[in-house]
């Protein structure tokens, strides 16, 4: 159980089968096709094409199913489940629906053009909304809006800022003898809406004192009437433009109904877009051609069996180079597959190094109970996450995040117990004696320093065990003689170490830290000296051998801070249990009485929903935060690419053959 | 009225209003930092939230050490003496002082790690361990507090 196996397959077929051949290496979806290599042996016979304009005229037809999907989506009027699941569907069924698919692809056409239609209606209706507010400023002109002059007067239209001092301007009008008559039509915080009506003669001299005070002109060109004619006249558009609206988005709701079709035929066009893009690492020669890929290695006789009986194929499996790099695809076990997205985040293993999976399991789940550490909130979460684990249908990452969960929460159940802690101190409190201690163990709010102790060696095995791993990798790179300078002498120095700094650490039993010191002195200064022989070995001159040996000793004080960060293990688990506390307490200050339950219930569900929320929030990241540095950082070789079979990549249904 | 009563609410006061104040600005560094990216794709919501509530847990560290100042005091019984206040006041300072300032300054990384999102969000876990660093002082501020109170009385 681990990184599995591959071959690196080289398949020879000809020609008239290609395009059979590759659809049903996609149905079967075991083998990563990589591009073929073109030697310069075979370089006049076989070449790659891509058909570009194949390409593109998918990508369209993508594009506007994908529009169709999104616009008919608001509309879809269907209960959507919480996990979103890959519709099942016949195979029969699906290749009815391709066979439709002409018929399909010009209803999403449709759609998009609707919804174009609707946009326009609702521009159409913002534009008429926002003259109503324009004209609504004017609402004290009482002349028709076309009327701009009379025989003898001009009437001016237009705004000024709401500052401006009417009256001193209409008397610089005056005194200055011209004729001329400002009056406010309309106003708001900002702004004063002025008609002014000016003899012709003054036009020009009124105008500029006019401007003098910010009179910015405003035009009603294309109005015609008064100002409440208009507004009624737009608002009679409005309510048509709303009404027609309306029938559009009642005919898009409609189509809804076609949404699963639309998607069926979105996976299609993908399925052949993916079929084509491969097609173009498929080198092609006169009457054969060959694909070069690689496929795990238990799936290899399967695959050979297959292809042989139905065409006339040459296959040839190898294993890879010494030095090849080939994709990584993991194989775990019930437990250790759980947490394969906690590595996949981090980085997929280099294929030639060991999986870290099987190994991490355990610590990541025991490290989350413990920081969640109350049995309570174990319980729900084991019981919730397996429920849904085991009956509710779900994509494969969310089944494997789900079943992580629920072994999460039974490590917390684990240690809740342990701990004492069930919702907090709940079950004292029914018993009547909030104070009792029902522990397994011991409860760590009464004696933090004991937990500290065992945090702190929880945290020495994870990182011995990290370098463990280390050791598996050497040897698995048959480098046996680096598995004794970088990781057994490391060991003597750590332990070392730890012994010497054991009587201080507080919470160690008084016999025990008593008697490690003067050990600790030896190993440390004997893996001191094993070191500085051997650090430094790389190194081609005795200066450089020298440094590299004396540079590991730096080493020890990155030890020493990986195994102090363990204590948020400690940190994380009490806050959980003296919040779960509080929240009892302030929930029971009512009493005993029938208000004091109802409140007691209510402070319940809430207090504790957003404790659990919290902590298990920080239980989780603090818990992968633990294995990627710390235990990750002692071995780890990332960089692994993952294993990408050539398969049906859709996105809404899974064809069941 | 200076007597070890005092002194011992004021310690607890402290280490929760530093660290929670801390928290409440970290956070809120973080948030807005995060709504900035929801604005412009809803699919990350998930993502840069559980960034932006990391700085949240000085908050917590702080309750609890409040917490278990108050249940030292109770344990100690009624008349505090002046000694084991001032000493249970100063267990209080290292999570308040340490736990504000780490809360701030986490939520700031905080903020540049949800810029990591919003580029990329397939490097979310990145941007989490780079934020998780500025915690680690937070925890032996909560854990220096805890040893604290454990050594008064």
């Amino acid at each position: 159980m681990a990184i599995v196996g591959m071959k690196k397959l080289t398949l020879v077929g000809l020609h008239d089968d290609r395009h059979r051949i590759l659809t049903r290496l996609m149905e079967i979806g075991a083998v990563d096709i990589a591009s073929a290599e073109i030697d310069d042996e075979l370089g006049g016979i076989f070449n790659k094409n891509t058909d570009k304009e194949d390409l593109l005229e998918l990508s369209g037809k993508i594009a506007v199913l994908e529009g169709a999907i999104s616009v008919l989506k608001q509309f879809d009027k269907r209960e959507k489940p919480i996990f979103k699941v890959r519709r099942d569907m016949a195979a029969h069924d699906y290749m009815g629906m391709v066979l439709r698919r002409h018929e399909v692809l010009a209803r999403a056409a449709e759609v998009n053009k609707t919804r174009q239609e609707l946009l326009q209606a609702r521009s159409g209706i913002n534009k008429n909304l926002n003259a109503i507010t324009n004209l609504n400023s004017w609402s004290a002109l009482s002349i028709p809006l076309e009327v701009e002059s009379t025989k003898n007067t001009r009437i001016l239209k237009g705004m000024m800022p709401a500052a401006a001092d009417l009256d001193a301007i209409g008397e610089t009008i005056a005194g200055s003898g011209l004729a001329g008559w400002i009056e406010i039509t309309g106003s708001d915080p900002d702004q004063k809406y002025i008609t002014a009506y000016v003899h012709s003669d003054d036009l020009q001299p009124v105008s500029s004192i006019l401007k003098r005070n910010g009179f910015a002109p405003v035009s009603f060109q294309g109005y015609e009437g008064k100002i409440e004619d208009n507004i009624r006249k737009i608002e009679f558009s409005i309510s048509d433009e709303r009404q027609k609206a309306d029938g559009i988005e009642k005919k898009l709701a409609e189509m809804a109904v076609h949404l699963d079709e639309i998607e069926t035929v979105y996976d299609y066009y993908t399925i052949r877009k993916e079929i084509s893009l491969t097609d173009g690492d498929v080198a092609s020669g006169k009457r054969i051609f060959f694909l070069e890929g690689w496929v795990p290695a238990p799936l290899e006789q399967r695959l050979y069996d297959e292809l042989n009986e139905k065409w006339t194929v040459d296959l040839k499996f190898r294993d890879p180079d010494e030095d090849e790099e080939f994709p990584v695809l993991l194989s775990n076990g019930f437990i250790a597959d759980s947490v394969q997205d906690i590595t996949g985040m981090y980085s997929l293993p280099s294929p030639k190094s060991v999986d870290p999976n099987p190994v991490m399991a355990p610590f990541f789940i025991l490290f989350f109970g413990l920081m969640l550490s109350d049995a309570g909130y174990g319980l729900v979460m084991a019981l919730a996450c397996g429920a849904i684990y085991f009956f509710v249908k779900l994509e494969d990452t969310m089944r494997r995040f789900m079943k992580m969960m629920m072994l999460c929460g039974i490590a917390t159940i684990f240690w809740g117990a342990l701990f004492g802690s069930w919702f907090g101190n709940l079950i004292p409190i029914l018993m009547g004696d909030a104070s009792k201690d029902i522990s397994i163990w011991f409860a760590p709010v009464t004696d933090p320093e004991y937990l500290l102790m065992w945090s702190l060696l929880f945290g020495v095995i994870h990182i011995y065990t990290g370098l463990a791993m280390k050791a598996a990798n050497l040897i698995k790179q048959r480098k046996y003689l680096a598995v004794v300078f970088d990781v057994l002498f490391w060991y003597v120095f750590f332990t070392g170490a730890v012994l010497l700094v054991i009587p201080f650490v507080p919470g160690v039993p008084a016999g025990l830290s008593g008697a490690t010191g003067p050990w600790g002195g030896y190993l440390l200064m004997a893996g001191a000296v094993l070191l500085l022989l051997t650090q430094g070995r790389k190194s081609k001159n005795i200066a450089g051998k020298i440094i590299g040996g004396l540079a590991s000793m730096y080493d020890l004080i990155g030890f020493m801070s990986d195994v102090l960060s363990y204590s948020r293990l400690l940190a994380l688990g009490l806050a959980t249990s003296v919040i779960a506390t509080i929240v009892n307490e302030m929930g029971s200050m009512g009493g005993f009485s029938f208000t004091g339950v109802i409140v007691f219930i209510l402070v319940f569900a809430v207090g504790h929903s957003l404790n659990f929320m919290l902590n298990a929030l920080g239980a989780y990241v603090h818990s992968s935060r633990l294995q990627y540095i710390e235990y990750f950082g002692k071995f780890y070789e990332g960089g692994g690419k993952p294993f990408r079979p050539f398969k049906r990549n859709t996105k809404y249904i899974r064809i069941k053959d | 009225m200076f007597d070890g009563n005092f002194f011992a609410v004021l310690g607890a006061a402290l280490a929760f209003f530093l660290a929670g104040a801390g928290s409440a600005k970290g956070v809120s560094i973080a948030g807005e930092a995060a709504s900035g990216v929801v604005a412009e794709d809803g699919d990350k919501f998930v993502s840069v939230m559980i960034l932006e509530a990391l700085p949240s847990t000085q908050g917590i560290y702080g309750f609890v050490i409040a917490f278990m100042i108050m249940a030292k005091m109770t344990e100690l019984g009624s008349a505090l003496d002046v000694n084991s206040g001032v000493a249970l006041l100063i267990a209080g300072l290292p999570i308040g002082i340490v736990g504000m300032f780490s809360a701030i300054y986490q939520g700031r990384v905080a903020a540049a790690s949800i810029g990591i999102v919003a580029k990329r969000s397939s490097d979310m876990v990145k941007g989490i361990i780079l934020t998780l660093m500025v915690e680690l002082f937070a925890i032996f501020a909560i854990l220096i507090s805890i040893l604290m109170i454990g050594r008064v009385g």
